[in-house]
C-alpha cells in the first residue's frame, strides 16, 4: 500500500509524523508542499498546548508490501 | 453537550467517512455557532480531498455558502475563502470578493504599505508620525 508520510514540527519544536494512506501520486512535489502548508497553516490541532502541524519538514511516499507467510485454515 | 466534546481531532477529519463528517461537523456549527473553526474543518476535508480522496468533492458545499454569503465574515474566513472558489458561480464569487474585500480594506492595506516603504526611505518622516515614545515624553517634563 502507498502512504504519504509528513513530517512536522509541533510548536514545541517535537516532531510529528502523520501519514495519508493511498495518496494521488498526480500532483506535483509543489502542489503537495502547498497543501501540507495548509494543513499547518489551518493552526487547527493543539496537544498539551502546542500546535501539532505547526509547520512542515518534509515528506515521502512509502510503499508498503505484504508478503502472506501462512495462513491457518479455518 | 460541550464544545468539546463535539470538536473533531485529526484522525477524525483524515478517517471518518464523508456522510459521517458532513453530520458531525453540521452539528458542530449548530450547536457552537463558531464559524470559523467550522471553516478549518472543511478546510482540512479540501486537503484530504485534493490529496486524493475523490468522494470528498465539494463537501459541506450548502454550508459553506451559507456561512460565506449569509454570515458575517471572520478574519479567518476571509484568510480561508480562495481555497472555496469552486464552492461559488462566478458571478457570486465577483460578489463576495467585493463584499469581503471591500475598497476601504484595500486602501487601508495600499496606506500601510507606502508608509512601511516611506520609513525605508526616509525614516525620519515615518517617525514624526508615529506617536511619541515613553523616553521623549520623559525628556520634556
Amino acid at each position: 500500500m502507498l502512504k504519504l508520510v509528513a513530517n512536522f514540527k509541533t510548536s514545541a519544536g517535537k516532531s510529528q509524523t502523520w501519514s495519508f494512506d493511498n495518496p494521488t501520486t498526480t500532483k506535483s512535489s509543489t502542489e503537495i508542499e502547498d497543501l501540507l502548508d495548509r494543513l499547518s497553516n489551518v493552526k487547527l490541532f493543539q496537544k498539551d498546548g502546542a500546535w501539532l502541524f505547526n509547520t512542515v519538514d518534509g515528506a515521502n511516499y512509502v510503499e508498503t508490501t505484504e508478503t502472506e507467510i501462512f495462513k491457518k485454515k479455518a | 453537550m460541550k464544545g468539546q466534546d463535539l470538536a473533531l481531532d485529526h484522525r477524525q477529519l483524515f478517517s471518518l467517512k464523508p456522510e459521517t463528517l458532513e453530520e458531525r461537523i453540521t452539528w458542530f456549527y449548530q450547536l457552537t455557532q463558531n464559524s470559523t473553526v467550522t471553516i478549518k474543518y472543511i478546510l482540512t476535508l479540501r486537503v484530504r480531498y485534493q490529496l486524493g480522496a475523490q468522494e470528498f468533492a465539494y463537501i459541506l458545499k450548502d454550508l459553506v455558502r451559507y456561512l460565506f454569503l449569509n454570515t458575517k465574515a471572520t478574519r479567518t474566513m476571509k484568510r480561508f475563502l480562495h481555497y472555496f472558489k469552486d464552492y461559488f458561480l462566478d458571478l457570486e464569487w465577483k460578489t463576495l470578493s467585493l463584499k469581503l474585500f471591500s475598497v476601504r480594506s484595500f486602501g487601508e492595506k495600499a496606506a500601510s504599505i507606502v508608509h512601511s516603504l516611506i520609513s525605508l526611505v526616509c525614516p525620519e518622516e515615518a517617525t514624526e508620525s508615529s506617536p511619541p515614545s515613553l523616553d521623549r515624553t520623559k525628556s520634556t517634563q
